[in-house]
């Protein structure tokens, strides 16, 4: 638990009493609200912070940082765009992949373009809370119009 | 939900396996590239060292979900699909994506958001925006993650680089969902 998490549950249970003392039928609802998106999430979510787990040890980091260095230019920016997008988990598993490959001596637009598609596209949300919640339709859409992204933070980048 | 509409959805036992197929698919992937690379007892220790974080998340998505519940219930529907919903011009893009950016509490609490905006009738470019700016821009992630961690120069160009970002993902958006709808172009 870190200070984030604190906020959150002291801002939850907040939200939660001041509902109750101003509306039980919004309380009501809420709390449907709530128990329906666990169930929707809850099994997805474990089932990829464990293949999160399981993927992170795999990634060859030493390779990767050899292709995505500042001399790599545009092709670099791609190749980080692709290796982003398949990076699972939150930010205390992408972060430290993203220092790892600095240290490792990635270029930075290149490592734009790869923190840029893991939020912006990021297989794994899709399929723990985007799929589950908004439905194929919109993600298949969603996914087309995200998918030009990443490489065009990391092509800006490369100009500044 | 449109009564009588050709896409009647699917029984809910049958929806819930679909969602699920995504996640066991990808499993399956994680567990034969972990089995490969370190063995079955690698493999059986990198899933048990996952444990404490899953107690961790637990707590998280727990109170996320409720909290993003709250949120629901006293969202001004009226007011957000008025400010967000016309579908025309790049401002209500512009400011899905401020929304979006400042929405605190990872993807438990944006993706009930998010699911709260459709169902005001907000139009899917100002959704993909308020997701593009809480992706790329999010103001807690920087704070916490990428200033600290990557450095002041790093966050500067790439913010440089992307703030522009969620108005073109939401026009791309516009784009193809007038396409799907067999619109004028």
């Amino acid at each position: 638990m870190n200070a984030i998490d604190i906020a959150l549950v002291i801002a939850a249970i907040a939200g939660l009493a001041v509902t109750a003392l101003l509306d039980r039928d919004r309380l009501r609802e809420a709390l449907a609200i709530a128990g329906a998106n666990t169930r929707a999430v809850a099994p997805a979510v474990v089932l990829m912070t464990l293949a999160a787990a399981l993927l992170l040890p795999v990634v060859p980091t030493r390779l990767v940082s050899g292709l995505i260095g500042p001399e790599s230019g545009v092709l670099g920016v791609l190749v980080g765009a692709l290796v982003g997008g398949i990076i699972p988990g939150g930010p205390m598993v992408s972060f430290p992949i993203v220092v790892v490959l600095q240290g490792a001596g990635a270029g930075q637009a290149q490592l734009i373009a790869l923190l840029s598609a893991w939020s912006a596209i990021a297989l794994h949300r899709v399929a723990a809370f985007e799929l589950p919640m908004m439905g194929p339709a919109f993600v298949r859409h969603r996914l087309v119009a995200s998918l030009p992204l990443p490489v065009l933070a990391g092509l800006a980048a490369l100009v500044f | 939900m449109d009564e009588g509409g050709a896409e009647r959805p699917p029984p809910r036992r049958a929806r819930s396996l679909a969602r699920l197929a995504l996640p066991v698919g990808l499993s399956a992937i994680a567990v034969a590239a972990s089995v490969a690379h370190a063995g079955w007892s690698g493999t059986a220790a990198a899933a048990i060292g996952a444990g404490p974080q899953l107690g961790t998340l637990a707590v998280r998505v727990g109170a996320a979900l409720l909290l993003a519940a709250v949120i629901q219930v006293w969202l001004p529907r009226e007011r957000m699909r008025r400010l967000l919903g016309s579908g025309r011009g790049i401002l209500p893009l512009f400011l899905a994506g401020l929304v979006g950016s400042v929405t605190v509490g990872g993807p438990m609490t944006s993706f009930p958001i998010l699911a709260a905006l459709a169902a005001a009738q907000v139009e899917a470019g100002a959704l993909v925006a308020f997701l593009t700016g809480w992706s790329l821009l999010a103001v807690q992630r920087i704070i916490v993650w990428e200033w600290p961690l990557l450095g002041p120069e790093f966050v500067l160009v790439r913010l440089a680089a992307s703030f522009a970002l969620p108005v073109v993902a939401g026009l791309i958006m516009r784009a193809l969902v007038r396409r799907a709808a067999g619109g004028p172009a």
